[in-house]
């Protein structure tokens, strides 16, 4: 009988699939998920060493595409086991909030297994630095990138011109450049660029410049949370020097507060006169920038209609690849110049500052203990000098390029190589830049919306700026929403990470009947979340049971209200800054860890629905203060 | 009354016309079991994330965190997301513009390939219209927005300067963005409704046409009254795929402009495409899923209905 057979079949091939999951159960696995396209020969080289190495684990390098990373990054989270172990860092803004990134401290401060000394001490201090949150570090660098304006060196020679000294001469050498009949600079102005590519560096070395006067408002002062005496305590306000707020943290609940507060605001005069610059820059951009992506500015430079552009230091390798194939009587000679600062104008305080910084920069993801002692033991092998000095061997080789200087020690470039770079260095590096909020994505996306409507002449600048500063409001809401954060600097609200970790715990068959046990782990749980808060007495326990649990699970009724009561008054003595509940059903205990959030209801009551207005705003918040 | 009582009871109809479909579909068992496997693949693919997204619009979800009932919030923020409703404009405009692209100029192509007297003509224009369906889509619109549409150095303002004109930005205007996107893929026969078109033309007898044609029916009177009734079968399948097709496709527009500038060529699902993964607000972005379609499902079942009592 033919479906006699196919059960049989099936049945062996059941078998079959069951006998083999143990086997491959054993295996352990790490994915590197990244857009590091040019590094992927080295990394594959140093994966299957790692690999002879262990054999029991297998890695993936698996080389996803730098545009639209971000969006795959968040449907691979969303998706749970399909998320990658390690990933590109600058693409993960809110995920150390969100409790869903690894903080390295506990393995930089270990030796490095495959390197002398500390892993920490494989790299330059000042860029590992550039990745702290708080004291926790968030990823590791390999590179730094930078952007500067490349130009034609022979179109600038023939016209008599030279590289510019300031922003006034800048835009006289457009205009000298655009009389002769060429385009003064190349800028691919679509949609992705205002966030990610030219305009959006503009918008954001800009806004530092003229917004570093606030800086004292955003750094953590003691009594924070955030706040480190090494380097914040050390924070002196300092105009002249473009390097004193490069190792400082800076407070998100002091920036938006003074956003409310109107401290910082994107309609004042600022913004006004940052965008009529750009707009008066803009004509010296090629016509339709609108419609020029980056292949067709690159385009217009190669093909030498275009004499400068804005671009990164890694376009050096594309350029010398592009020219190498040219005919000899198309090639020519090309030259970098820093972004000349404005120095006409008191609203811009500083010269403009790098917004570059470390890049590549690998985090991992916060799956599970095991998981991230493995992930971390892979990126301290592939960032031990020897295993740099092959990833550069490789990307060079296959005329790749890399992005910059390598900041692992002792990892040389050949000098002349390191001669290109020069120009990119030094800068400083951006503090206080708005282009959307901390990159919340909604609140980037409108503000690109805004200024191509602005800079395309279907917005008036004060419509433009006006909605751009609601939009910013609109935007700490979400964040605030997002991630249960109050304004207050001295607490760390996000509360996601607890529910996360606690949750990892449930995941793992654990399964608290015993009250001691539970607060033990929770504690434990807690104090590593919150290590910038003084160590929690586990004893005192933070408890405040929810009333609906089976008093069961609990002991008897008096030993319940008793814990439940102590927990409640240790809590207001410690200004109500945790509390757990748990819900116990059945066999599965869903364990929740909330803050006590005093302000932020009423805030998020009145801004529920989007119907807010900033003035609202403002107001919610001086009846708090 | 004791001769009815010896007779059995008869089924009552229903119940007897259950069991004849039970006992045949015992009969054909093995045919509903090798089909379970099918079912088993549509509906772990297709229906189950269907339904979830239908779920996830009435939650607020956090990506790796967990969601939260908000009953029908989502659909109440669309009401005061203008952006979105400006959004519809745009897809209305779209929508139109695609259908007609779709439907006129492959039809009228197929009705003169069809009129060819040579066959090997007909197969030699035929293979000439249908060769440019082998690049796939996504190159044909990178090469469309790179080497085409581009303001200064595409194909069109470049030919437009060698008569001295200076063509428009195309995809860099808020004026002529949407009209270029609507432009890619000039002059619109390849696609696979001129093939439709072409096998519904090809099957008319040929006695008909010429019928016609010897009662002195012109060109025009033979297609209007002849060919255009016979295919209006595959006119309707045509219209209805394009139709669904240009709501739900937001990957040309995602490429060539990414909605912009500004918001002139926003459509609804690249706004549910970027509120559920670029703004992480997965439950906003299904709630907009949810009502594109149910407009789909409503304005489907609407043009069948028409089209079908304008035949009838």
């Amino acid at each position: 009988m033919p479906f006699v057979q196919l059960f049989r079949f099936s049945a062996i091939l059941g078998l079959a699939v069951l006998l083999a999951a143990p086997a491959m159960g054993q295996q352990r696995r790490v994915v590197m998920g990244v857009s590091d396209a040019y590094l992927k020969d080295g990394l594959d080289i140093l994966a299957a060493e790692y690999m002879e190495l262990h054999p029991d684990v297998r890695v993936s390098i698996n080389i996803q595409p730098g545009l639209g990373y971000a969006t795959w990054l968040r449907a691979a989270i969303a998706g749970g086991d399909q998320a990658p172990d390690i990933f590109n860092a600058n693409f993960g803004h809110g995920f150390y909030e969100a409790g869903l990134i690894v903080p390295l401290n506990q393995y930089l401060y270990r030796d490095n297994p495959y390197a002398e000394g500390r892993w920490i001490d494989n790299f330059q201090f000042e860029y590992l630095e550039q990745l702290k949150v708080g004291a926790d570090y968030i990823a590791i660098p390999l590179t730094v990138i930078e952007i500067g304006i490349y130009y034609n060196r022979d179109i600038l020679r023939a016209l008599g011109l030279e590289p510019p000294s300031d922003w006034n001469e800048f835009m006289d050498l457009c205009a000298a450049v655009r009389a002769s009949g060429r385009i003064p600079v190349a800028v691919p102005a679509d949609m992705d660029n205002y966030w990610q590519g030219t305009v959006g560096w503009m918008m954001r070395f800009f806004s530092d410049a003229y917004f570093f006067d606030r800086s004292p408002l955003v750094v953590p002062r003691p009594g924070d949370y955030l706040f480190d005496p090494n380097r914040d305590g050390l924070f002196v306000y300092d105009p002249t020097d473009i390097h004193s707020t490069s190792n400082v943290n800076m407070s998100r609940e002091r920036t938006f507060q003074a956003i409310l507060d109107g401290d910082i605001s994107f309609d004042g005069p600022e913004l006004r006169e940052i965008w009529t610059r750009i707009q008066y820059f803009s004509r010296h951009w090629q016509r339709g920038f609108h419609g020029t992506d980056d292949g067709g500015a690159n385009r217009l430079f190669l093909m030498q209609q275009a004499a400068m552009m804005l671009q990164t230091s890694a376009f050096m390798f594309f350029l010398d690849r592009q020219i190498g194939e040219m005919p000899e009587h198309q090639q020519f000679d090309w030259g970098v110049f820093q972004i000349p600062p404005v120095t006409d104008s008191d609203l811009a305080i500083i010269p403009f500052r790098g917004v570059g910084g470390a890049l590549p920069i690998w985090g991992i993801v916060n799956k599970n203990r095991e998981q991230s002692d493995l992930a971390a033991d892979f990126l301290m092998y592939i960032t031990t000098p020897r295993a740099c000095r092959i990833l550069l061997e490789k990307a060079l080789e296959a005329e790749q390029g890399i992005l910059g200087p390598f900041v692992i020690n002792d990892v040389p470039l050949d000098p002349e190589l390191q001669a290109r770079f020069e120009p990119f260095l030094g800068l400083g590096r951006e503090f206080l830049t708005f282009r959307g909020l901390a990159d919340e994505q909604q609140s980037s996306w409108m503000f690109s919306v805004l200024a191509q409507d602005f800079m395309a002449g279907a917005r008036t600048l004060d419509e433009f700026l006006e909605m751009y500063q609601l939009s910013m409001v609109g935007a700490i809401a979400r964040i605030m929403r997002r991630e249960d954060m109050d304004l207050d600097p001295t607490t760390r609200d996000n509360n996601e990470p607890l529910i996360a970790q606690v949750l990892e715990l449930v995941s793992e068959d654990w399964r608290p009947r015993d009250p001691a046990d539970f607060i033990e782990a929770v504690s434990e749980r807690l104090r590593l979340e919150a290590r910038r808060h003084e160590p929690l007495d586990h004893a005192d326990a933070l408890l405040l049971v929810d009333r609906t649990i089976p008093v069961g699970a609990f002991g008897d009724r008096a030993a319940f209200d008793d814990a439940n009561n102590r927990a409640r008054a240790i809590a207001d003595s410690l200004g109500r800054q945790f509390y757990i509940a748990v819900l116990v059903s059945g066999a599965e205990p869903e364990i929740r860890v909330h803050r006590f959030r005093p302000h932020i209801e009423e805030v998020l009551r009145r801004v529920e629905g989007r119907r807010y207005s900033n003035e609202e705003l403002r107001r919610i918040w001086r009846i708090r203060r | 009354m004791s001769a009815d009582a010896a007779q059995p009871a008869p089924l009552p109809p229903a119940l007897h016309k259950r069991k004849g479909l039970l006992e045949r579909m015992w009969r054909a068992r093995l045919s509903y079991l090798l089909l379970l496997p099918t079912f088993a693949l549509l509906a772990t693919f297709n229906y189950y994330p269907a339904a979830r997204g239908l779920l996830y619009a009435f939650q607020d979800v956090r990506p790796g965190i967990g969601s939260r009932w908000v009953g029908m919030d989502n659909f109440g923020r669309m009401l005061d997301d203008r952006i979105l409703l400006g959004s519809f404009v745009v897809m209305a405009i779209f929508v139109a513009a695609t259908l007609a692209k779709s439907i006129i100029a492959p039809m009228a192509v197929a009705v003169l390939i069809s009129r060819l007297r040579s066959t090997r003509l007909q197969y030699f224009f035929q293979t000439a219209f249908l060769a440019p369906i082998v690049v796939p889509g996504m190159v044909g619109i990178l090469l469309w927005r790179g080497f085409i549409l581009d303001p200064n150095s595409g194909l069109i303002n470049e030919t437009l300067a060698l008569f001295g004109i200076l063509g428009p930005a195309w995809l860099g205007e808020h004026s002529t963005a949407l009209m270029a996107i609507i432009l890619v893929g000039f002059p619109w026969v390849g696609g696979i409704g001129f093939l439709i078109f072409l096998a519904g033309l090809l099957g008319i007898p040929s006695s008909l046409l010429e019928s016609a044609r010897l009662d002195g029916a012109g060109s025009w009177r033979v297609f209007w009254h002849i060919e255009l009734p016979l295919i209006i079968g595959p006119l309707k399948l045509v219209m209805i795929l394009t139709f669904i097709g240009s709501i739900q496709d937001f990957a040309g527009i995602l490429v060539l402009t990414g909605g912009g500038p500004g918001t002139a060529t926003l459509v609804p699902a690249l706004h549910m495409y970027n509120s559920a993964f670029r703004f992480d607000q997965f439950g906003y972005g299904a709630a907009i899923g949810f009502v594109l379609f149910l407009l789909i499902l409503g304005l489907t079942i609407l043009n069948l209905t028409l089209l079908k009592s304008r035949r009838d």
